[in-house]
Parts: C-alpha cells; structure tokens; sequence
C-alpha cells in the first residue's frame, strides 16, 4: 500500500510558482527523505500534505484518503512535526501531552497511559512534571516527537527534525526514527543534514526550484545519478600498493590515496554488488596488501544532490 | 464517543490562571471597586446622615449599585477584548496555530475555545466581585430584578467585547496590530455614543427647531431608532435600563409617551442583550470563518 502519493500537485504563491508539477510515492513502513535547497518547495509539500495548505491543482492522498475530500480522516492518520515546532512555555511536559491527546479525542482512560508510554519511549519520564519551558532543544524536539504519536498515527511527517541539534541529540533523533519504523510507521522527512538522510532513509526525493528531479529507492537514485558506492579501504602504513592496482582490480574506479598516521586509506568508487566487494577484498588480501577495514562511505547523497541540484542552488 | 470538554478550555485555564500577571490584575480590580465602594458609601452616608434607617439604608443601596455596576462595566469593557485579543494572533506567534489546525478540532471549537478561556477569568473578577454588588442589594434600594438585569449586561458586554477582541485577533498577523484594532473599536462602541452625542446635540437642537412636529408627535420608527441607536451603547443601554426600573415600568415590554407618540417599547436591556448577542454571533462566525480560511478548508 501507498502511505502518501502526490499527483502532479502544484501550488503557487502570489503568482509565484513554489512547487511545479509534482509527482511521487512514499511507500508503507518507508522512510522517505525530502532533500532540497532553501526555497526549493520542500516545506509546501508537507504543508499540502497535512492539509494545512490545498495544491493548486493535483491532489494529494494518504493512506488512499484525498486531501480535497477527507481531511479529517487525514488528519487523525498523520503525526506532523513542523521544522520549528512552537509549545506552550507555561504547561507541564504532561499538560502539554494531555492537551493535544484531548484534540485528538483519546478517551479519558487511555490517556495518563499513552502519555507515560511515550514519554518511556522518547526518554522523557523523569521530565513530566517540567515546564515546557526548561527543556533543552533536544528535549523539545523529543517532547515534539511524541506529540505526533499521541493518536498512534499510521504515517509521520517531519519538517527538518534534526535542525538546531546537537551531534548527541541527532543521533537520538536518528536511532528514535529507525526505532518508529520499526514499529511500522511510515516516516517522511526533510533535512539538510544529507549524511543524517543516507543513513536512515529507504527512499529520497530531490527538488530543486519546486521541481523534482530524482526520486525512487536510495539505491537506485544513487545508481541513476551514476556516483556508485565509494568505498574506503584502510591498510597498515607503509603498505605498498601496485602501480597497476587499477587493472588488476577493474571494479575500483576513480581510485585516491590518502597518507594518515599508521595508516594508508584508499578511497575509490564501485561500481559491483556486495559479493563484488567481497571478491575485491579476498583480491587486495590476496596481493600481500595489509588490509585492516573495508567500509562503505555514505556521503554519495550529498554528491547527488550536488549533481543533480546544479550550481546555483544555495 | 466520549463528550469532553473542550481541549483548549483546559490548557488556557490550565497555563493561563497560573500567570502572575492575571493574579496581580484580579487583586487591582477588587481594590478598585473595593476602594470605590469605600468612597462611594463614605460621602452617601455623609450625605444623608446615614443613621442606619431602613430608608436611608435604600437610598445609600440605591445610589451605590449603578456606581459599582458602572465600575464593572468600565473594566469589563477594557479587560476583556485584552484577554481575547492575543487568542489566535499568540498562537501564530509562538508557532503552535499550525499544530492546532492539524488536529480534528473543527474552527468553531478553536473559537470557542479560545472565547470561553478569555471569559472564564472576566466571570471570575465579576464574581469576585458579587459579594460587593451583593451588599448594595442587602442596604435594600435595588430589587433582584436590577441586579439580574446588571448581570445579564455584564456578560453580554463581555461576550461582545470578547469576541471582538477574538476576531481582531484572527484578522490580524502580530498580536500588537490586532490589539491596536480591537481597543480602537472598543472605544468606538463605547465612547462612540456618547462622543457622537455632543456632536449631535447642537444639530439636533435645530433641526428640532424647524420642525417642532418632531417634538410634539415623533414618528414610531424615530422612537424606535433611537432606542436602538442607544442598545448599542453599554452605558446608555444600562443608564436607560436603571432609569426603567426606577420609574417602576415592567421590565420586558413598557408603555411609554413621547410629545403625542405613545408606543409600546421592549426594555432598553432588552434590546441591548439582542445587539449584542446578534454581534457576537455575527463576530464569532466571521472569526470561524477565519479560522478556516488559514486551515487551508
């Protein structure tokens, strides 16, 4: 099943087109990455999609139900997490938690357990009886996430969560995220942080300018923008490498070589599978190179992005 | 499903009655009409060589009560649209109008919601306040009616003055700019009248002159227009409203002659409590209106 599908939704702003045209799927239990520059319409897709904004034209439906027609029913199946996500300084963490599983219409008895339950699962107990207004940002952010879960909503989506955390608090954010999806929640997110995006992110969609210009599994949108997987290769210093390392191993391509204390990094693209990999391995070894780690580099989003962004993205 | 009350009562009445600032401006607001009463008892004892007498006792109770009503109504007038006015303009502000507009509360809940937090606290000064009124009404002088009759017009004041400070609140982006507009038509509503009828005296006084028929026989229609022209006006209404019950006429519906113009008129509260329960529900749905706009409906 779809989670969330748009079909060719545009949407202008005082004659000013912000998305043009727009077009894509975000399967069930995905995570889906929205990657774009600044103004590039990122922010109006998931407006229209949690109906805070209707497309111009086009049409929007999740989980089978239109934006246009079913708003309701939308709304009680999306958890939306804005990229600066206002509070109520003065609440408790749990009035505020209660406030919106009340908007939500959870039954009196369900609530004081699904606000602890969540307040368990972001690592929030020990702060229930806080203000809103003494928590950190990440602790915001977290307080945040479980508000998007009071309703048990079946696809979440998130406008720059990580943005303003720090490396600490996005690494929570990113091992929560995975944690969600593995509770089967579909979760559709943008960020800046490309290299944050590789690593959870099943799928991706890049715009530039309100157009899109890739989309699909992550997989393939690297493999269709053709940077292949970039490995690296660590040996014990001085290691001596064969000047025609290249033709004896033809998978490694656009092979560079690094000098680091007590190490020698090699960092090249590949074009082959896993198996592939595990071939080339057993060939450096086997060529009396001191191989010590063979791992695989997750910035090629970013090289993509840079590629298929063009130059004057900002 | 479970009918509950509405969320955003709770959370205002929850955040909002811990403020600071809320608790500092009830304890002003009974030392005002505290200190009033004070005064007012003061110089009318004084003035009458109160000896405790049950007449004179009325009379102090009489003249006290529209005093104290007055007050009310002044800081009714002026309190209210302020706790409505940062309703949905604050929510903007601090980034949480989106998160209200993506749950199911429909906008008419969010309204009323909203309206019914800003009035919970005037309710609560007025009531902080009834054991005062009460005490005019124990001095003898003032009948249930007047008092019921005080009360009803204190909260439909409120009701009007809340929404208008609600739908000010939708209409503009930044809080500053729809306070600014509320407080404007608040003065308006309230010194508009009276303003106007400065203006108006001098006018009319010739314009009477020249046709001395308006004063002997006034047409119906001009009689009624007055007393709607007045139903707008919280002072004037309540003025006419205490000069009806004075004068011992029923209280919904009184005979009353006019030069040779007899008709029979509905109470000057009356039609008050009408204008200004249409303009609240004519401002609460404009409000709603708004509110749904922005929801992207």
């Amino acid at each position: 099943m779809t989670a969330i599908e748009l079909r060719s939704v545009t949407h202008r702003y005082a004659g000013l087109t912000a998305i043009d045209e727009v077009s894509f799927q975000v399967p069930d239990g995905a995570i889906f990455g929205l990657i774009g520059p600044n103004g590039a319409g990122k922010t109006t897709i998931i407006r229209i999609i949690c109906t805070l904004l209707a497309p111009a034209s086009g049409d929007v439906h999740v989980r089978g139900q239109s934006v246009r027609q079913n708003r309701r029913a939308i709304k009680m199946s999306l958890g939306y997490m804005p990229d600066t996500p206002g509070s109520y300084d003065e609440l408790r963490v749990w009035e505020y938690l209660d406030f919106y599983a009340r908007c939500y219409e959870l039954p009196p008895s369900a609530r004081p357990g699904t606000i602890s339950d969540l307040l368990e699962l972001v690592d929030l107990t020990a702060k229930r009886d806080s203000y809103v207004y003494s928590l950190s940002r990440g602790m915001h952010q977290r307080l945040a996430l479980a508000r998007t879960l009071l309703h048990d909503p079946a696809v979440l989506v998130l406008d720059e969560p990580a943005a303003g955390l720090d490396p600490r608090a996005r690494v929570e954010l990113r091992d929560l995220l995975q944690e969600l999806q593995q509770f089967g929640k579909t979760i559709l997110l943008s960020s800046h942080i490309l290299s944050d995006l590789a690593e959870i992110c099943s799928h991706v969609a890049i715009l530039e300018r309100g157009r899109l210009v890739a989309q699909g599994a992550l997989p393939d949108v690297l493999h269709q923008a053709r940077v292949g997987r970039r490995i690296v290769i660590e040996m014990i210093a001085p290691a001596e490498i064969p000047p025609d390392l290249a033709e004896r191993v033809p998978e490694l391509r656009r092979v560079t070589i690094r000098q680091e204390p007590g190490r020698v990094v090699l960092q090249c693209s590949f074009a082959g599978d896993d198996a592939s990999l595990a071939q080339v391995l057993a060939q450096l070894v086997a060529a009396g190179l001191p191989v010590v780690g063979l791992r695989e580099d997750h910035t090629d989003l970013e090289e993509v992005f840079m590629r298929v962004t063009g130059p004057l993205s900002s | 499903m479970t009918r509950q009350l509405n969320p955003i009562l709770v959370r205002e009445l929850r955040g909002g009655l811990r403020s600071g600032r809320r608790v500092a401006l009830l304890t002003f607001f009974l030392v005002v009409v505290g200190a009033f009463f004070l005064s007012v008892f003061q110089v009318a004892a004084t003035t009458l060589q109160f000896d405790s007498s049950a007449a004179d006792g009325a009379a102090v109770g009489g003249a006290f009560f529209p005093l104290v009503v007055g007050v009310e109504l002044f800081f009714v007038c002026t309190i209210t649209p302020g706790q409505t006015v940062g309703a949905i303009a604050d929510e903007r502000e601090r980034q949480t109008y989106d998160l209200l507009l993506i749950t199911p509360l429909r906008p008419a809940q969010i309204v009323l919601g909203k309206l019914g937090s800003g009035l919970a606290y005037v309710a609560l000064l007025l009531l902080a306040a009834l054991p005062l009124q009460s005490l005019a009404f124990l001095m003898g002088g003032v009948g249930i009616q007047e008092l019921l009759v005080a009360f009803l017009m204190l909260i439909f004041s409120a009701l009007l003055f809340g929404s208008l400070g609600l739908w000010s609140s939708a209409l503009f982006r930044t809080s500053r700019g729809a306070s600014a507009f509320a407080y404007a038509m608040t003065g308006l509503l309230t010194l508009g009248l009276p303003v106007g009828a400065v203006f108006w005296a001098p006018l009319s006084a010739i314009l009477f002159q020249a046709h001395q028929s308006l004063i002997d026989q006034p047409p119906a229609w001009l009689i009624y227009v007055g007393e709607l022209v007045a139903a707008t006006n919280p002072w004037s209404a309540g003025g006419l409203a205490e000069v009806q019950l004075q004068t011992g006429k029923p209280l919904l519906w009184f005979h009353q002659s006019f030069g040779k113009t007899h008709v029979d008129m509905p109470g000057p509260w009356l039609v008050f409590l009408v204008v200004y329960g249409v303009g609240t529900c004519l401002l609460l749905w404009w409000t709603a209106r708004l509110v749904r706009r922005r929801a992207g409906a």
